[in-house]
């Protein structure tokens, strides 16, 4: 196009600088907005060129308040037109709808939002289904994996104390370990260790592995007690909830990073402790549910289970418990609650024996009585672990 | 060369003027064009100025000039999506902050291009998490499942992965810079960075850990021979006397990278020495090395005053909150006034690189003061930590108007429910407060740094031709791994 038809566009002249993309210079030139395009007419040599309003590209999108506009078209590669002032720029943003910022912005926005809505989408669903993915991760490792996960955790957990040995007690030990893991049905061993370590807890770890304190021993009424403690860790070990909470720390802990762009460090933290608040209850009903058709199958009595955690809540009303150790207590990782309560008494009554006999029960009782280093093997990483 | 004259025709419709087909007419009032270009012109005056800017193009005026545009609305909208889509959208955030950023800093009038693409460094970043991060993250999983308890095992491969990624450091600031200059154009002609990435990175490598390697075999030697306390002295002094390469190391390492920097077709060179730099070093050696000292002194006594060593030490119970406050205030204030007492050095840092940084006939000033650079280090500072002080705040009041608080005697399922949403509401605030906090601190840096730098002589700026090498084709992987790419 060689001239515009009169009164066709904008006949106002502008003042522009061309750059051809070979060279770093830049020529004056003078910029019309033709009927369907942009007129060019250089200075010096005198060169004329339409770039077609459909073909341009802008460097920044065009705004109202925009100071100027640096040009491209895509029937010319490589050159650049820059036009100073304001006037051009909002002249242009009717002319070019598709270079203004709101174009711009929705363009940029539309598979980001589309991303967005499915993540959510996605996010929402799996929350609705149940399904986990991080309990689906633990359902697939290998047992060997699963035991040695399990033993890192317990080095690094029971750094500092000793490991009870005592063989009339570990002869009982046996005896309800056997009892309690014949009535899981799932064929699998657990292991059992206790620790000389006066806090009140028990701790399945991944592997089938079960940590119990003598602490817990000692505040213990009776053999039953213990046994609707032990079902009930039994229980997290069938649901496979410690292996389930390391993943899902991991996995938190990885999608946090990425989300502040690697740079979050401590922020990582406060997610992973409400995260794992939240579930850690939903898995307690869980174990519950496994401790009570344990229970059932042993013929014990369900009755343990509930009078541990009432004993031990009246317990600490009291101040029984010396004010450092209340953070790591089984009541602070593990909230007794009514369901618990209701869900014991909902059992129907069965035919039950006492979990040991009583010459047994002392025995494990005095299981501390002998002692052995555990093994040394200090983790500076502290491991997530699944409490009580 | 210098550009072809304009005819005086040709000059009339020129700067500040319009024409309609009828006539001569001003164009409607635009006052910033006015400022800039003046109200009336006389030809002569038009011949040498554009926007305030030489004309004749054979001198280059650097400045910033963002507008009214300061990035924080560009920060919310980045950071609300990269919550929405976990973090993938990063990259491209990084990626319009640049593009602004880029813009607003202009040559004799023109701005800079950013042609770089989210996608670019969205995939730079996914090559490296697989090559790098995925099989580190790996050999650590399976050494402290294979090994378990095996301290001295996970230590030393500790050692090896730190050793690797500072081997790696270097590599990646170059890879990144290569990437930036190739995706940064002016008037459509390129910048580029030739050279090599690995040679950049193994100097950057060996100037640390040489010094690093031959002190402790000297303090181990003399720990053998003569004895522990000499071999530790020889370690200490050794150290603390290496921190003098610094200054050397660095102009050594700006030298490589300006030497390979190209615009266009042409060089860009350094003449640099690093003797000029040791004299305002001492002062920033000699403070820091005080404040230092006296920090490990203050927290040696608080230590040994509140008995919490002896107590971890028997009870394995951590200290109480309140003393592990004030030592992290005591090395957060060390953080502080070493950042303080080493700006002065660093702005002499920067202004020693500018001078001995030279582009055809003109070489680089920058006027960035240390005081100034002190104040700016300072208030980006407490504009973060402001910023998800803010986002904490809201992310409380939102949990605490919500009342989404897990409540006991509520079922399972509304107690997850509401942890979740706890999680989200505190997240969420902080992400999108740092994003507007970040872009709002890199368009401070960015001002401060452009609008005090210039480039004093001649170029001919006509006879710059287009680079004709390939640039990369993906981002810059590496640095966005190690957080160190600045932009
Ligand atoms: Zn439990």
């Amino acid at each position: 196009m060689a001239s515009s038809p009169a009164g066709s566009g904008d006949p106002i002249e502008y003042y522009a600088r061309f750059s051809d993309g070979k060279s770093a210079g830049a020529r004056d030139a003078t910029v019309m907005l033709g009927l369907s395009g942009l007129e060019i007419v250089q200075a010096s040599p005198h060169i004329r060129a339409v770039w077609a309003y459909a073909n341009l590209r802008s460097g920044e999108p065009l705004r109202e308040r925009a100071v100027d506009a640096l040009l491209r078209s895509t029937e010319q590669a490589g050159a650049s037109l820059f036009v100073p002032g304001q006037p051009f720029a909002a002249a242009l943003m009717t002319r070019a709808p598709h270079l203004t910022a709101r174009a711009e912005r929705w363009r940029h926005a539309r598979p980001w939002i589309g991303l967005a809505v499915a993540i959510v989408a996605s996010g929402a669903a799996i929350y609705a289904s149940g399904w986990s993915p991080a309990r689906a991760i633990a359902t697939g490792l290998p047992d060997s994996w699963r035991q040695r996960l399990g033993q890192q955790v317990i080095t690094s957990m029971t750094e500092g104390y000793k490991k009870c040995v005592d063989p009339r007690g570990l002869d009982a030990l046996r005896s309800l370990n056997d009892r309690l893991a014949d009535a899981t049905g799932t064929g699998r061993p657990f292991t059992i260790v206790v620790y000389d370590w006066p806090l009140t807890n028990a701790f399945a770890v991944p592997g089938d592995q079960i940590v119990m304190t003598q602490g817990l021993l000692a505040k213990a009424d009776s053999a039953d007690e213990v046994a609707g403690v032990l079902a009930h860790e039994m229980g997290h070990g069938i649901e496979l909830h410690p292996e389930t909470g390391i993943i899902r720390a991991v996995g938190l802990a990885a999608a946090v990073e990425l989300m502040m762009g690697g740079s979050s460090g401590g922020l990582a933290n406060i997610g992973l402790v409400l995260a794992q608040l939240g579930s850690t209850r939903a898995a307690e009903r869980e174990a519950d549910l496994q401790a009570l058709r344990v229970l059932r199958q042993a013929q014990i009595s369900p009755a343990g289970l509930g009078n541990f955690f009432k004993r031990m809540l009246s317990q600490e009303k009291k101040g029984d418990t010396p004010g450092q150790l209340k953070q790591f207590d089984i009541l602070s990782t593990h909230p007794p609650t009514e369901e618990r309560q209701a869900l014991v008494e909902r059992q129907e009554p069965y035919a039950s024996t006492a979990a040991l006999s009583p010459a047994a029960w002392k025995a494990l009782k005095g299981i501390c009585t002998t002692t052995v280093d555990a093994a040394p093997a200090p983790s500076p990483a502290e491991q997530p672990r699944q409490a009580l | 060369m210098l550009r072809p004259c304009l005819t005086r025709a040709q000059n009339a419709n020129a700067p500040g003027t319009a024409r309609r087909t009828s006539g001569y007419v001003r164009p409607k009032h635009d006052e910033r064009a006015e400022r800039l270009l003046g109200p009336t012109m006389s030809i002569d005056h038009a011949e040498r100025t554009i926007s305030g800017i030489e004309r004749s193009d054979s001198t280059i005026k650097i400045t910033f000039d963002p507008g009214t545009d300061r990035l924080i609305g560009l920060g919310f909208t980045n950071g609300l999506l990269q919550v929405l889509t976990l973090g993938i959208y990063s990259a491209w955030a990084k990626t319009e902050v640049r593009r602004k950023l880029w813009s607003f800093t202009r040559l004799n009038g023109e701005p800079l291009e950013y042609t770089g693409t989210g996608r670019e460094l969205f995939i730079g970043f996914l090559i490296v998490f697989a090559l790098v991060l995925m099989p580190t993250f790996a050999g650590g999983a399976a050494i402290s499942i294979l090994l378990p308890g095996r301290a001295d095992a996970v230590t030393a491969y500790q050692f090896a992965v730190y050793t690797l990624f500072l081997f790696l450091v270097g590599n990646a600031f170059y890879r990144a810079q290569r990437y930036r200059l190739s995706r940064t154009q002016w008037r459509g002609i390129r910048g580029a960075l030739v050279g090599s990435a690995g040679q950049y990175g193994w100097t950057y490598f060996w100037t640390l850990a040489g010094p690093a390697i031959f002190i402790t075999a000297a303090a181990l030697l003399a720990a053998w021979s003569i004895g522990p306390d000499v071999g530790g002295t020889i370690l200490l002094v050794g150290f603390i006397a290496a921190l003098w390469i610094l200054p050397w190391r660095a102009n050594k390492l700006q030298r490589m990278m300006t030497d390979a920097t190209r615009f266009g077709d042409r060089r860009v060179t350094y003449t640099g020495t690093s003797g000029p730099l040791y004299a305002r070093y001492l002062y920033a050696w000699a403070g820091s090395a005080v404040v230092i000292l006296a920090a490990i002194a203050v927290s040696v006594q608080m230590i040994a005053a509140s008995g919490a060593f002896q107590v971890w030490m028997q009870t394995k119970q951590l200290p109480p909150l309140e003393d592990g406050a004030k030592l992290a205030a005591v090395w957060l204030s060390v953080l502080v006034l070493c950042a303080m007492i080493t700006a002065s050095y660093r702005a002499s840092q920067i202004r020693h690189f500018a001078r001995n940084t030279h582009f055809e006939g003109a070489s680089f000033r920058s006027s960035v003061a240390g005081p100034r650079l002190a104040w700016l280090i300072l208030s980006n500072w407490l504009l973060r930590i402001g910023a998800i002080a803010t986002a904490i705040a809201a992310g409380s009041l939102l949990i605490y108007i919500t009342g989404a608080i897990p409540k006991p005697g509520t079922t399972d399922a509304a107690r997850i429910g509401t942890a979740t949403l706890d999680v989200l509401l505190i997240l969420v605030p902080i992400v999108v407060m740092s994003a507007v906090a970040t872009a709002f601190a890199q368009f401070r840096s960015t001002r401060y740094l452009v609008s005090n730098l210039s480039l004093d002589g001649v170029v001919d700026i006509d006879a710059i031709m287009q680079n004709q090498d390939a640039a990369p084709k993906r981002g810059e992987g590496l640095a966005q791994v190690f957080d160190i790419d600045g932009f």
